[in-house]
């Protein structure tokens, strides 16, 4: 009996010898590994929640737009992120950061695939410039020539903005060491995308809008109407719920990751809301819109306010966004559908600006700003914008043509695109 | 008195209403209605299902007037509602036998008025 227990003892001694040098082992490899997978699962999160704020456009434009034209913002929406989606992997990311997909597959699976989700990631931010566009051109533009442009806008305009100021070109120009950062002591910064995302977008859409003209009576008869207040808050906060993925996930790993991003966020967004909340007289678009403009312009130095500046930063664009939406609308006459050139242009460019402004450390910033830097650059960016928009619209324009024809307009483009109207049952 | 019942498209309305109060013409009950007339309607396709749709979307104005608003009032609804396309719509014009407003029981043209 002693005999066999002894044996048992000892037996246990051996292989708990095993398992611990075995679990040693793996403590060797695990902070890598964990690093490796955490990061990855950090971007996909990141990657995922901007998907989701393709629904938020969608249906921030459901609501916008008058009920003939609903299916058309939804099929519109779905169909530029599949676009952007092929032509930003063939075209857009390899421009942009200098790395081609069409390799073998082991090449860019190592590390947990942290490649491929980081084109995910970034591919949320180049579908946005179409989708940005779609908002100011709806219930009007012909569904194949607005798409062409968004492929281009996706494959090559966005591409040598990030490249430029994110991605490949970043140390020869607007990056740390770059061309900005030698002259005006500080590199171009945008964390999180008010310009290189938001600013694109919003000024690309500019021209498209003004080239198109205004829809059908427009201001004849000030009679069109938006068809959905539920529907445009229901987008509005899938954005902004997104935006927190947007905005967070830029720091682009997990040892990067920073609360003060998300809230400052917050405070841009609730600063947003509360000054077009006030100065509007609690206007249910304006209130909604109004954190989205907050939200835009505090991307780029959202890793460097104090989270009052941040909230002093969204409030000013929220006043923006009342204030120049009704000036473009309703002063200019262009009509900007959903307000995306003040919302995404204006605000972005201000939130540009703004990081050389409240992130100085004067005013309780992180410093490392440039204000000479931040405004050049969104300025060269924002003139870009404007001359590619003008050249593909334009030729478009006169060849092909980029608007539907007034009677399709007229039944809208729901039956005239796709051959249905957004509540069949109405139709006895 | 004359009941004017005008069939119009949808997004004639403001211009019609406009051109009613031009013409002084203020009361009028308007409502949503499905018709088909000449312009026929559209089909629809969904999940690779196509259905003939013949109902579209119209506007119907039901205005009561005295007797020497009735040309007044046709006119106005024709400048403002004609395009020349088919789909204009159309206008009836029936005798009415009696109004009565409700708050004041005054009957006749002075409860049109």
């Amino acid at each position: 009996m002693w005999f066999k227990k002894r044996f048992g003892l000892f037996f246990i001694t051996v292989l708990s010898a095993f398992l611990l040098a075995g679990t040693a082992q793996a403590a060797e490899g695990a902070p890598d590994e964990l690093a490796q997978s955490s990061n990855t699962l950090f971007i996909l999160i990141g990657a995922i929640m901007i998907l989701a704020m393709h629904g938020g456009f969608a249906f921030l434009e459901v609501g916008s737009v008058r009920r003939k034209n609903q299916v058309n913002a939804l099929n519109k929406i779905i169909c530029e992120w599949s676009f952007s989606t092929i032509v930003y992997f063939l075209i857009g990311y390899p421009i942009a950061r200098g790395i081609s997909f069409l390799v073998p597959v082991e090449t860019l699976s190592a590390n947990h695939g942290f490649e491929y989700v980081k084109f995910f990631l970034m591919l949320g931010f180049a579908a946005c410039v179409p989708a940005i566009i779609s908002g100011g051109v709806a219930e009007r533009a012909k569904f194949w020539t607005n798409s062409l442009a968004g492929g281009i806008f996706v494959g090559l305009v966005y591409p040598l903005v990030e490249g430029s100021l994110w991605g490949r070109f970043s140390h020869t120009l607007a990056g740390a060491g770059g061309w900005m950062a030698v002259t005006f002591g500080a590199p171009f910064h945008d964390f999180a995308g008010s310009v290189v995302v938001h600013a694109v977008g919003g000024w690309l859409a500019l021209p498209a809008i003004m080239l198109l003209g205004a829809r059908l009576k427009r201001y004849e008869s000030n009679s069109i109407k938006v068809s959905s207040i539920p529907f445009l808050a229901l987008g509005s906060w899938i954005l902004i719920v997104g935006w927190f993925g947007f905005n967070v996930m830029s720091a682009g790993a997990i040892e990067s990751i920073s609360g003060l991003v998300a809230i400052n966020s917050l405070m841009a967004m609730v600063g947003g809301t509360i000054a077009a909340m006030l100065i509007s007289k609690n206007d249910a678009g304006f209130v909604h819109n109004g954190a989205l403009a907050g939200l835009v312009a505090v991307c780029a130095g959202s890793d460097l306010y104090h989270p009052v500046s941040a909230a002093v930063v969204g409030a000013i664009a929220g006043g923006i966004f009342v204030f120049l939406f009704e000036t473009e609308t309703v002063k200019w006459q262009v009509d900007d559908v959903l307000g995306v050139w003040p919302l995404h242009g204006v605000c972005g460019a201000w939130g540009g600006i703004a990081a050389g402004i409240f992130g100085q450390q004067a005013l309780g910033g992180v410093g490392g700003v440039s204000f000479f830097s931040q405004l050049i650059v969104t300025g060269a960016v924002i003139l870009f914008c404007l001359v590619s928009s003008t050249v593909v619209y334009g030729l478009m324009k006169i060849t092909v043509g980029i608007r539907l024809n007034p009677h399709e307009e007229l039944i809208g483009s729901d039956l005239a695109v796709h051959r249905i109207e957004a509540h069949p049952e109405d139709a006895l | 008195m004359k009941m004017i019942i005008a069939i119009i498209q949808p997004e004639k309305l403001e211009d019609v209403k406009a051109a009613l109060f031009n013409a002084e013409v203020h009361k009028m009950t308007v409502s949503r209605v499905r018709g088909c007339g000449q312009q026929r309607g559209f089909t629809e396709h969904y999940r690779g299902q196509v259905r003939a749709v013949n109902l579209i979307e119209k506007v119907r104005l039901e205005i009561a007037v005295n007797d020497d608003f009735v040309d007044l009032t046709i006119k106005a609804i024709i400048k403002a509602a004609k395009s020349g396309h088919i789909g204009d719509g159309k206008i009836f014009v029936m005798p009415l036998e009696q109004c009565i407003r409700i708050r004041t029981d005054e009957t006749g043209s002075d409860a049109i008025g």
